[in-house]
Parts: structure tokens; sequence; C-alpha cells
């Protein structure tokens, strides 16, 4: 059990939901806190499947864990900075998703804060076709719902 | 392979070699391509990210969808900006119809910013705001109350918030503190951010500014505590400890801070126990500022103020990351001085702690490194030492850069020997190759080598001469020079220390204590020639960039070709010159015996008394010149004078402390003798104007010759002058001579330039001495 233990001794596995598998160092997927409680009884045979994630994002999520400077604030922004820079809408959205299934550390704040970004000061339509939520409104409760919060259209931008 | 299946919260693992993680949402697995499913993010997402934009913002989404109707009024954080708002009254509604609105679920962040001058308006939405959020958890408040013009009265804070037990993190930028004396305060703040926060006058507490908002914000429980932008009142003029009592304070960061008047306090100290992150940004400190922190791991300095200095009490820099900021548009306007005292602190942080072998140091600048290189690095004549010690710290990070050395550092005393040299960046990968070739365990000289050290090689009056520096009419090149520190220029009363380790331990036996002794002294008897007057260290530890270069194997050019010399000793620790063991007086001039006064620090402090060996003629000069001294009955009992014991010495050999020394008799101007002296191959002759006969004899297989050569033209009545110094070398045939006594007619580079061509042309080892110059001798 003793060697079992050690963490550099064994890489976890972790398949994603496109049958990929990943191998990954302990010290990495203690950082995702819902695969965290498997971790100290696995060993390398143990498979891990995370039926909520796929390979793309996986490899992203183990891009930042691994990548993430640990000191000064500044390298910490400008790191994070570049790591939602190229990502398309639909990528951030699915890495959000992913992020936030496995709980990882320091991404879903990340992930959040990028996603709010981008939706502040947009109009409903472009909130909705981001999210791509279904507006299952009647025009009429629509009207209503706009009209009681009259005050938080001043000002949305155009798209 | 044995497979259980595992599903559902269960995360008990039984032998398993597969696990089959449950989703969180069951909805997620009827859907096999997950790109269906982002309309669906959770709640738990929605609402981490909503809790990222205004409310305002998250009050928007309600129109998406049905769903989406009611998401916002169970968001974590509530975030109300004015800015947002055309007019007050509808910032005043809005925030009003957002807390009726809300569910009952946890406010854990509140932010809250005002940019507006209604005071009435201000003060009941505060009110409202805070009573709310301390009613529903609050864990995290963030307040800024921008723009208030002045003459509004100050918006203060309600006292919900100090009753508020949930509240860990608070962030206050242009409040008051409420006027109240406070039986209570914030009991659970870890973290505080205060900007521009005026105190309360009635809360005033002079003899300790901080006083009140220790009380108010608890500071004993705070583990971050962030200081921005306070302009504060003291009138003591006792040091002035703030966050001594901060026991779990972890990081302090303090930028922009000043006192409002001149009256500052003796020492601003940091001594919070557990601190291990320190910034100090901009502040305007006219004194001290003692960092006394013992966990101390990181520490940041951007530099701003001339009068304040640094001084690290800290019982070891193991480990201690060390940031010296500065922004790069200063770099080139900025005054000297400026920088001159950001390194300061510098210099007097690596002082005192010499044997860290981990102290990390970077010297990182606001804008892109190469620039700051390239500036660094352009030839600057005027301020030629700083652009070399900037050199220094910007090698010293490139080259940890280059070899990767991150986990590897450079012992602090190769730094600090670095900072020795003549601060050449070659020399200075000498030093860095030289360490990391030795598995960094810092440079490794032997306790027990003798050694002598140059305490002064000028004459009577000191160069530079402060007439030559306050002639309106003609500047005098070399007395300029020597008024910069660390020139070579710079000379004080000639005189030698000779260290002479023994079985029974090492002897300092000083060969003449003149006017200037007492600067001599202090400038290189203790570690790095450093006094304990901080004020005076930076110019020193300049000065002492012009010690000769230590390192096992090299010589570089004007410099002794040195096996080795006892710069640093036991532990690397550099040596202090503690005792004075014996005072040997070459001549009754004032500049060999004016120091005798000097010595009662010594004598009182130190050590019962001092021997001194002095020939009869020179000994009765004393009984005139000394006579409290030399008859200590004319003392009043109980007045502290030097404790001496005269030895009266003939023409013949003596014995100091195992050393045998053998006077050298020499004519220092007509009818008038001074003795020279040789200790082993050495022979130290400092002031002559012919040398007789029967002493050459004496000078025979001479090692190393020590020598007056008063000025480069001609000789004078006294002292030999360079040519007559050269032909007497050439007489006496010595393997090295180093020229003594010079006046400010010898420019140290010129002369020694010249000097150098006599090696190539004759074979001559021939050089100027300077103060300071240490060279290692065999007894």
């Amino acid at each position: 059990m003793a060697e079992k233990a050690s963490p550099s001794s064994n890489s976890i596995s972790l398949k994603t939901v496109d049958g990929k598998i990943f191998k990954v160092s302990p010290a990495i997927a203690n950082q995702m806190l819902t695969i965290q409680p498997l971790i100290k009884d696995s060993d390398s045979s143990t498979i891990i499947s995370l039926p909520d994630v796929a390979a793309f994002h996986l490899t992203k999520i183990i891009e930042y864990l691994e990548g993430k400077p640990a000191a000064a604030p500044s390298a910490v922004d400008a790191f994070e900075a570049q790591f939602v820079k190229d990502l398309s809408p639909e990528e951030l959205k699915g890495l959000l998703i992913a992020v936030g299934y496995l709980k990882v550390n320091g991404l879903v704040d990340l992930m959040a804060n990028t996603v709010a970004k981008l939706i502040e000061n947009k109009s409903v339509e472009y909130v909705r076709k981001f999210f791509g939520v279904v507006n299952d409104f009647t025009p009429a409760e629509e009207a209503k719902c706009r009209q009681e919060h009259a005050w938080a259209f001043d000002g949305v931008d155009e798209d | 392979m044995t497979k259980v299946e595992f599903r559902e919260s269960g995360l008990v693992v039984k032998k398993m070699k597969k696990i089959n993680l449950a989703p969180e949402n069951v909805d997620y697995c009827k859907s096999a391509d997950y790109q269906d499913r982002l309309g669906d993010l959770p709640d738990c997402l929605i609402h981490h990210i909503l809790s990222f934009v205004e409310t305002k913002d998250a009050i928007r989404t309600s129109v998406l969808s049905k769903r989406w109707r009611h998401l916002w009024a169970s968001v974590t954080c509530l975030n109300f900006s004015s800015k947002s708002f055309a007019r007050l009254v509808e910032f005043k509604k809005f925030v009003l119809w957002v807390l009726s609105h809300r569910d009952s679920s946890q406010v854990k962040v509140l932010i809250y910013s005002r940019f507006g001058v209604d005071y009435a308006t201000d003060q009941y939405l505060l009110n409202k705001v805070i009573e709310y959020a301390a009613s529903h958890g609050v864990e995290e408040i963030r307040i800024n109350l921008r723009a208030k013009t002045c003459g509004s009265p100050p918006v203060e804070i309600p006292l919900a918030l100090f009753a508020c037990q949930s509240l860990k993190m608070l962030e206050f930028k242009d409040c008051h503190p409420t006027n109240v004396s406070f039986p209570f305060g914030c009991k659970s703040l870890e973290t505080l951010h205060l900007e521009r926060f005026s105190m309360h006058p009635a809360a005033a507490n002079f003899s300790n500014p901080f006083a009140s908002l220790a009380e108010l914000f608890g500071f004993t429980t705070l583990t971050t505590l962030h200081l921005n932008s306070f302009s504060m009142c003291y009138t003591g003029i006792d040091s002035l400890d703030p966050f001594g009592n901060c026991v779990n304070l972890k990081t302090l960061h303090l930028s922009e801070m000043s006192f409002q008047s001149d009256l500052n306090p003796k020492d601003f100290v940091i001594s919070a126990p557990q601190l291990k992150n320190l910034s100090l940004m901009c502040n305007r400190f006219k004194c001290k500022i003692v960092v006394a922190s013992p966990q101390l791991t990181n520490f940041s300095y951007l530099y701003s103020t001339r009068c304040s200095f640094l001084e690290f009490t800290l019982p070891s820099m193991d480990g201690l990351t060390i940031d010296i900021h500065e922004l790069h548009d200063q770099l080139e306007k900025s005054p000297h001085k400026k920088r001159r005292d950001t390194l300061h602190g510098l210099v007097n942080m690596l002082r005192g702690h010499r044997n860290s072998e981990a102290v990390k140091l970077s010297f990182c600048t606001v804008a892109k490194k190469t620039m700051q290189f390239m500036v660094l690095t352009k030839p600057d004549k005027k301020r030629k030492t700083e652009l070399n010690f900037y050199q220094i710290l910007d090698c010293w990070v490139v080259t940890l850069a280059n070899k990767g050395k991150k986990h590897n550092p450079i012992p602090v005393s190769s730094i600090l020997i670095a900072m020795r040299q003549n601060a050449a960046t070659r020399e200075f990968y000498h030093v860095i190759d030289f360490a990391s070739a030795n598995g960094n365990v810092g440079l490794e000289l032997p306790a027990d080598q003798a050694e002598v050290i140059f305490i002064g090689t000028g004459t009577s009056e000191g160069v530079p001469r402060v007439s030559c520096l306050t002639n309106p009419l003609k500047k005098c090149l070399i007395c300029s020079k020597a008024a910069e520190p660390g020139n070579k220029n710079r000379r004080l009363n000639t005189s030698i220390l000779i260290r002479h380790p023994t079985s029974t331990g090492s002897h300092n036996i000083l060969i003449d204590a003149g006017k200037f002794f007492y600067q001599s002294a202090l400038r290189w008897f203790p570690a790095f020639g450093l006094g304990k007057d901080t004020c005076t260290n930076y110019g020193s530890i300049m000065e002492s960039t012009q010690f000769g270069p230590f390192i096992k194997g090299y010589s570089g050019p004007g410099c002794c070709p040195v096996a080795c010399v006892g710069l640093c000793e036991e532990d690397v620790t550099v040596f202090v010159i503690r005792t004075l063991d014996a005072v040997i007086i070459t001549h009754s001039h004032a500049d060999a015996i004016g120091g005798l006064d000097d010595l009662r620090d010594w004598t009182n402090n130190v050590q019962p008394n001092i021997p001194i060996y002095v020939a009869k003629r020179d000994f009765e000069v004393m009984t005139k010149t000394h006579y409290y001294l030399v008859d200590t009955s004319v003392i009043i009992p109980g007045a502290a004078v030097s404790e001496l014991q005269f030895n009266i010495i003939s023409e013949e050999p003596f014995v100091v402390h195992g050393l045998k020394l053998t006077p050298l008799p020499v004519w220092h101007g007509k009818g008038y003798r001074s003795l020279g002296f040789r200790f082993g191959n050495i022979c130290y002759i400092s002031d002559v104007s012919d040398i007789p006969e029967e002493t050459y004899p004496l000078l025979m297989d001479c090692e190393i010759l020590i020598m007056d050569a008063l000025r480069p033209d001609r000789s004078t009545a006294t002292h030999f002058g360079l040519p007559r110094a050269l032909e007497e070398v050439r007489k006496i045939r010595p393997k090295r001579t180093l020229f003594t006594g010079m006046m400010h007619l010898m420019d140290h580079e010129e002369v020694n330039n010249y000097l150098s061509t006599l090696m190539e042309s004759e074979g001559l080892d021939v050089q100027l001495s300077y103060d300071g110059l240490r060279v290692p001798i065999k007894l």
C-alpha cells in the first residue's frame, strides 16, 4: 500500500468521453477536485472515465495546470491571458463545462470570468445565442419582463 | 481485469481497476454529443459567471428564457456601480430594487462603487447595502467612494460592518471611519485593503497613527494588509513599530505612505512575526525603515524617497527573494541619488547576511529587461561607479537565467565579493565561475594567511585636498576624481596594518596612527569597511570596491598576482579587525602619531592596553604632544584616555607578538631620522628623502618593497619623488614594489599605466598602492 500512496510512483489514467486516455501525474490530477478522492486508491492500471470531458478540453486543462507559473502574480496574469486568448466562444463554453465538472483549481474562476467578460453589456439576443438558450417566453411575457427591468437595458452594446 | 462499477455519489473504491466517474448532471449522460449541452450549463456555473459581472448585467439575463428568469436572484456577488447609471436617483432605485427582489441566499461578495457627491443619498444607500450584506453572511466587501468633493461631510462606515462576523476580506477606497469609540471592531477579518482612508480626527492617536486602525479592523486577525496612500500624523520621536502585534500577518503591502509633517519616527520598524511577503512601494518616509520580520521570504521594493533607507535585521535571509523595482522611464532621468538609495538598501540588506546561501536577487524594471540592460551598460563616465554596480546586479540575474541556476543560488558572499571587485563585468563573471566551480560553497581562503592592509597611502593633508576642491580658479582633476567615492586617488595618512597569524591567534600590528587614523579604521576595520552608521555605508561600500582581486588564481592588470588574499575566512565570513595588538611608530610627525589619542576606543572597549613601539627621539616628542598619554599621572582619576604601553626601540631588530621587525633607518629631511621596518621579506619605508649606505644591506633580498613616492615629477626636501623612488627600486631590486605616501599630483590610473610600461621595458614590477589594498605575504 505504501508504494501506491506515494504520489510520484504512479501516473493516473484519465479517459475522456471521446475515448482518449491521458496519463497525468498525481500532482496534476490532485488539482481536479472531483477526481481527487479517487487518486489515492488508484494505481497505474486504474482508468478513470470522465463522461463530461472531451480530449481537447482535458488537453487544455493539463496545459493550464502544468504551465501555470508558481510565483509572481503578474506572471500568472500573463499566462492566463495567453491561455484564453485563442479560444473561440464555443471552446470557451465547452472548457467551462469540463472545468466546472472536474472542479479544476483556479481554472473555474478564470473560465467563468472570461465568459463573463464576453457577455458583459451584450444584448439579450447575443447572450442567448452565446449560451444556446432557447427563448421559451411568449413575446408578451418577454416584453413584460423587459419592462420590469428597463434600467438594465441602458447602454447595451449593439452587436 | 476486475471491473467494478462505480455509480452515483459512492466514492467508495473497492478493488477495482476501472472507475467510471458518474456525471454530475444526469442530463449530460443522455446526450452523446456534448455540443448539445451548451445551453444546459449547470446553475452553479451560471452563478459563477454572473458573479463576475455587475448586478445590472446579471439581471438582464432574466430575459433570456424562463430558466434564467430568477437565476440572478441567487448570485452570490452583489456588484453595484453608479457609473452604469446616468442619474443618482436611478442608481438608488436600482440598488433598493435589487435588495428587495433578491432571494435569501448568501451574499459572498459585495462590491459597491459610488462616484458621486450626494452625501445624504450616499450615506443612506451605503448603510442599506452594508446592512443587507451583513445580514446575508457577506465574506468580502469592496467599497470605493471616489470623487468626493472636499467640504462635503465624509461618508462613514456603517456600524453594521463591524458587527459582521462572517466578513473575511475588506477593501475601502476613499472612506472615513465612523466617529465612534469602538468597544468592538472587526473580529474575523483576514484581508484588509485601505486606500486613501482618512482617519477620523477624534480617533487620531498621534503617538501611533495606526492604533485606531488596528482597533477598528482587528489587525491581530489579519493575514494580508495593504495600505495605500496614507498621510499620517505622528508626533513622537521614538521608533514606530505598528505591525509588531499583527501575529497572523503574512503579507504586507505599503505604498505611498507618508507622514504629514517633518516629524517622522526615528525608525519605522516592520516586525510582524509571521510576515512572509513584504512590499514597499513609493513610500515617502523620511526615516529609516527597519525590516525585522524573521519569517520573511519575499521582499519587493520600489524606491521613492530620498530620505528613507532600509536596514535589515533578519536572523537569516536564506530563501529570501528580493525584487528591486524601478520604473523604466525614471531610469534615464532619475536623479542618480534615487537609484543610489535603492541600492543603498540593497547593500545594507546583504551586509548583515554574508552567510546566507539562498538569497535570490532580481533587479527588474517595469519596462523591458533588455532595454534596461542597454541603458545600464551604456558607458557613462560621470556615473561610472554606479553603473558598474548596476551592471553587477544585472549580470547576476542574467547569469542565473543563462545557467539555469534557479535552484542553485550563488552565495551572497560571492556577490559581495563581486561588489568589492573593481566591478568590471569580466571579473564579476570570474567570481560566478569560481563560485560555481566550487560547488557554490563560496570562496575558501585560508584563515592563516598573513597580509598587509594599506590603511592609508596618502600625504599628511590627505587626498582630495580641501583647498583643491574649493579653488574657484583652477580645477584639480585628480582631487575631483578623488572626491568620488571608490576612487583610488582618495588617500588618507600613510599607514599599514600587518595581520600576522600565529599559533596563538592572529595579531594586528599597525604601523603609524596618523591624524586620519579614525577615518581609516572606520573605513576598513569593520566588516566590508562598513561602520554602524548606515548613512555613510553606501559611500563606504562603493569605496570598498577598490579592493584588489582576491580570487584564487586570479591576477589582473594593476593587481598583485595573488595566490589568495585573506578577505574571507572561516565560513566565508568577512573578518573584522577587532584588536590592535601593537602600534609601531616610524617617526613623530602628525601624520604618523596624530591618531594616538583615538586608540582610547580600543583600550576602553576592546582590550586593556596597546603596546607602542617607538624610537627614543620620537617618544620625547610624544611627551610633549601627547603628554597625558605618556604620563597618565596628570590625568584626573576616572578620565578615560588611551592606555598605552611605550616600548622604546633602538635601531636594532625587535620582536612583536612573535614577529621580528628590523628598523630601517632613513633620512626624512636633512638631519631628521625616520624608521622603515622590515618584517619577513617585506620592507616598508613610508617617509624618506635619502637612504643611508648602512641601510642598504638590510634591504637585500626584498620581496615586496613598500616605499615613499610623493609626487610624479621631482623629490622634495623630505620625500622621494617618483624618479628618485624608481632609481632606488632599481638599486634595491625587490621582486615587487608598491609606492605609498602619494600626494594629489599622483593620478592612480595614469601613474600606474606608466609604471606598467616599466614592466615591459625593464621587468620592474612597480605599482601604486591605494587605501584598502590588501596584499598577502609570507612571514
